[in-house]
């Protein structure tokens, strides 16, 4: 689900006010910081839980880097989401030329691929990645308030499914709630985090397992297939 | 001994990439045997074959479930024992769909193995499909995707068997075909007619069973040079 959100996040007009969930505005803000020191090949699952049973895993996996049509440093980064850890049959793809520099925000994006469920991929064509194709890192509510404290922790070792890793907790509070917890870690690839906790709603997404040996794995359509056109909804 | 070696080499068997030949799904201890070539089935590709086993319908499809569910494949069971159950295992990376139908049938279970292409559909070939006969409740299409054999129509036509031949004789006629042979097809009570059409080398035969007073079955064959 937060797979489908993502899409229609990036590609969508600002107009169209499309909401990606707690998780997904969570893990936006953090991806929006860049993926500059990534690398070929690095791989990171995380497995999903929403608090009410429903478990999900996700895969980010960096398979190749080129220029994107703009000349900027990209990353061809695989995303992946499906019920069992291993994804050997996952319910949605997304395969992202993303550039270095913008990270995973709407104007570092150039060229997607998506497909959903058994349906064959299928490219997103240009004038629906261009239209978003303007810096606009996405900012959460109340990062601005006055109201608003972030606090970080001491190193530590944070066990996960895919072993310890050292990380460095950081708390977002807001009129002195934790509305947001983060464990930081430099072991872990693409986007050094380990874990993250929005205790309000009992959301969770922690460290399933990583490495450094990723290969591409979603198979891509003909370039003459028809490329998928997506238009901003809800806007009058 | 031996039951090992089989659960490792079915487990090894579904587990092979997608370069390589699609195998169906096997279940252990049984012989399956290949229903046709690869088949053509309402315009998508099917692979079948069936088996039988003395194991209840339930153990079967507890083990395809399980053996699908272990690989991380999602999977769907629908049905009940005591009538049909089908287990399905989604392949979303490849586009395959691998099912097994199960019934049980003089007391062994009756499995239909069978491995779907969800993405690729057939070629025309430029051969215009036949539209259904007037009143077709049901229309479905069988033949071989390699064109080895003829074509397969299966009907079920919300009419008289009079109307219906009457329909069939005309649509052909009209085609260009004879009606050449004629025959009593009548079988357990119910009202049937086999026919024989032919246009040079071509030949369609028609089968009609009436099913009930107002509804008649029909199973029409392309032989020969006929659209395949």
């Amino acid at each position: 689900m937060i797979g489908l959100a993502l899409v229609a996040w990036i590609a969508a007009a600002p107009a169209a006010g499309v909401d990606v969930g707690p998780v997904g505005r969570a893990l936006l803000a953090h991806m929006a910081q860049g993926l500059s020191d990534a690398r070929t090949g690095e791989w990171v699952t995380y497995r999903l839980d929403p608090g009410d049973g429903r478990v999900t895993f996700w895969r980010l996996a960096v398979v190749g880097e080129e220029k994107d049509r703009l000349g900027r440093d990209a990353y061809w980064l695989e995303m992946e989401w499906g019920t069992h850890a291993a994804l050997a049959a996952p319910l949605a793809q997304l395969r992202l030329l993303v550039a270095k520099e913008a990270g995973l925000s709407r104007g570092g994006i150039t060229r997607m691929f998506w497909a959903q469920g058994a349906d064959r991929a299928a490219e997103v064509d240009e004038a629906s990645l261009a239209a978003t194709a303007r810096p606009a890192a996405p900012r959460e509510r109340g990062t601005d308030d006055a109201s608003a404290l972030v606090r970080t922790g001491e190193q530590s070792m944070l066990m996960t499914a895919a072993g310890s890793v050292a990380a460095v907790p950081v708390e977002a509070f807001y009129r002195q709630t934790a509305v947001k917890r983060l464990w930081i870690s430099r072991q872990v690839p693409v986007l050094h985090l380990a874990k993250l906790e929005l205790p309000a709603v009992h959301h969770t997404l922690e460290l399933q397992g990583y490495g450094v040996q990723a290969k591409p794995r979603m198979i891509l359509p003909d370039p003459k297939e028809t490329k998928i056109h997506l238009e901003a909804g809800g806007a009058p | 001994m031996r039951q090992p070696l089989i659960l490792a080499l079915g487990a090894l068997a579904a587990a092979v990439p997608a370069a390589a030949e699609q195998p169906l799904p096997t279940y252990p201890g049984t012989v399956h045997t290949r229903i046709g070539n690869d088949l053509v089935i309402g315009g998508e590709y099917y692979r079948m074959a069936y088996f039988l086993t003395p194991d209840p319908v339930a153990r079967v499809a507890q083990y395809f479930a399980a053996e699908w569910d272990r690989l991380g494949i999602p999977t769907t069971v629908d049905g009940s024992p005591a009538s049909q159950l089908v287990v399905s295992a989604f392949y979303t990376r490849e586009g395959l769909q691998r099912s097994v139908v199960l019934c049980r049938r003089g007391g062994k279970t009756l499995g239909f193995s069978v491995l779907k292409d969800l993405w690729t559909r057939p070629d025309a070939g430029g051969v215009a499909e036949e539209a259904p006969l007037e009143g077709a409740l049901f229309t479905q299409d069988f033949s071989a995707r390699d064109g080895a054999v003829g074509r397969a129509r299966t009907e079920l036509v919300a009419a008289d068997l009079g109307t219906v031949r009457a329909r069939v004789v005309a649509r052909l006629t009209g085609q260009g075909f004879r009606l050449v042979k004629e025959t009593d097809g009548s079988e357990a009570g119910r009202k049937g007619l086999v026919m024989e059409f032919g246009k040079g080398g071509a030949r369609v035969m028609q089968v009609l069973t009436a099913v009930d007073p107002a509804t008649t079955a029909r199973v029409q064959t392309w032989m020969g040079e006929g659209p395949r």
